[in-house]
């Protein structure tokens, strides 16, 4: 099955064969958006990490066509390398998100402040462990499948299926945990 | 998994779904990703006659896109010319304060505009705009109910748009203050227009 959008397919053949650059351009404004927040959301709201995330993402991406099938949407793939230059990004120390206070209004601050629930829920995203986080975000933020998850992290669904419960157990512990509120600054 | 607690409830999974999309990538963020891949070899740059071309074709956009009153043009300068930013629409109304130009002054407008609009395009910020029809607009509304909407005084008239790239909305909004159309009593509606 071929779950190829059709123009990411034909703007990454354009890629591929010459090297166009309008097409890469054409390509990276359509999926870079998404790929940035989720790079945020990995990265607990740390820019210049996230900006990081992205161009490794792009350079594995553009090294790698040849080898993509188009076996899983585009999106799903570029997001599967994603997760592993983060992962990469973490193995050579860069970002432990250590979040004390102003840790988490960075991460407030990054993705867009807001009222009540939704800062609490940023930022009991942003103080789960790498691992718990990134299945967490993946799946519960981004919507992709264990089956998705699996391929991308090199694991069996159940394994997913297993990391998100506890980081959704763990989530949820932080959100009853009493802790400073982070205030709500500029218009979202 | 058999305990349900596991489940998201549905508070939370809405609160999920109402998460903010966060900030658009940096622009520069493009550059440097483009120029990391040129180093490698993985992207050819445009040859220097493409990208002469293609501001010439820019150029040649700008001066062309007004014809008479307000309004704008084709497709702008391609999309590699423009930096990684928001895209914003304009949306340029005649209201009962907008002061069409005299008899026998059209082309001064006209030149007015276009300079402006050149202007833009030679800072990369303009992506496209069109001029619209002059005769009533047709309103298709609910369960399909045709109208025409009479473009009387009184009421403002959409008369044109320009799409543009701005690196944010105050950007977006500075730009929209220097287009002659507000100087002539005309106004200006500005919204981003959401990636998808």
């Amino acid at each position: 099955m071929n779950l190829g959008d059709p123009a990411d397919r034909a703007l990454a053949d354009r890629v591929l064969a010459t090297g166009n650059e309008a097409a890469f351009r054409a390509l990276y404004r359509r999926h870079t958006p998404a790929l940035y927040r989720l790079a945020l959301r990995l990265g607990a709201g740390d820019e210049p990490w996230a900006e990081e995330v992205v161009q490794r993402t792009w350079i594995r991406a553009v090294e790698g066509l040849a080898g993509f099938a188009w076996r899983a949407a585009f999106r799903t793939w570029l997001s599967g390398i994603a997760v592993n230059c983060a992962r990469e990004l973490w193995r050579e120390g860069r970002n432990d998100f250590d979040l004390d206070s102003s840790g988490e209004a960075k991460v407030v601050a990054a993705l867009g402040p807001d009222p009540g629930d939704r800062v609490d829920l940023e930022r009991a995203i942003a103080a789960l462990p790498p691992g718990a986080r990134q299945v967490l975000v993946l799946h519960d933020v981004e919507g992709f499948t264990h089956e998705e998850i699996a391929v991308m992290l090199g694991i069996e669904p159940g394994t997913s299926k297993s990391q998100l419960f506890h980081a959704r157990r763990r989530m949820r512990e932080h959100l009853d945990r009493p802790g400073p509120r982070v205030e709500r600054r500029g218009n979202a | 998994m058999t305990d349900p607690t596991a489940e998201l409830t549905p508070r939370e999974r809405d609160a999920l779904a109402r998460l903010p999309r966060g900030p658009a990538p940096p622009a520069e963020l493009e550059e440097a990703t483009v120029a990391a891949l040129r180093a490698r070899g993985l992207l050819r740059a445009p040859s220097r006659r493409r990208r002469m071309l293609r501001a010439g074709l820019a150029l040649a956009a700008s001066v062309a896109l007004f014809t008479v009153g307000v309004a704008v043009g084709r497709r702008g300068p391609a999309p590699s010319a423009l930096p990684a930013a928001a895209e914003y629409m304009l949306l340029l109304y005649e209201g009962a304060e907008y002061r069409s130009p005299p008899p026998g002054r059209e082309t001064e407008r006209v030149r007015e505009y276009s300079a402006w609009a050149g202007e833009r395009a030679a800072r990369g910020e303009l992506v496209a705009g069109e001029k619209l029809g002059d005769e009533d607009a047709v309103v298709v509304g609910a369960d399909g109910v045709v109208r025409t909407l009479p473009s009387g005084a009184g009421s403002a008239r959409l008369a044109g748009f320009f799409v543009i790239r701005a690196r944010d909305r105050a950007r977006a909004v500075e730009i929209a203050r220097g287009c002659p159309h507000v100087r002539y009593g005309g106004s200006i509606v500005v919204r981003r227009i959401e990636p998808t």
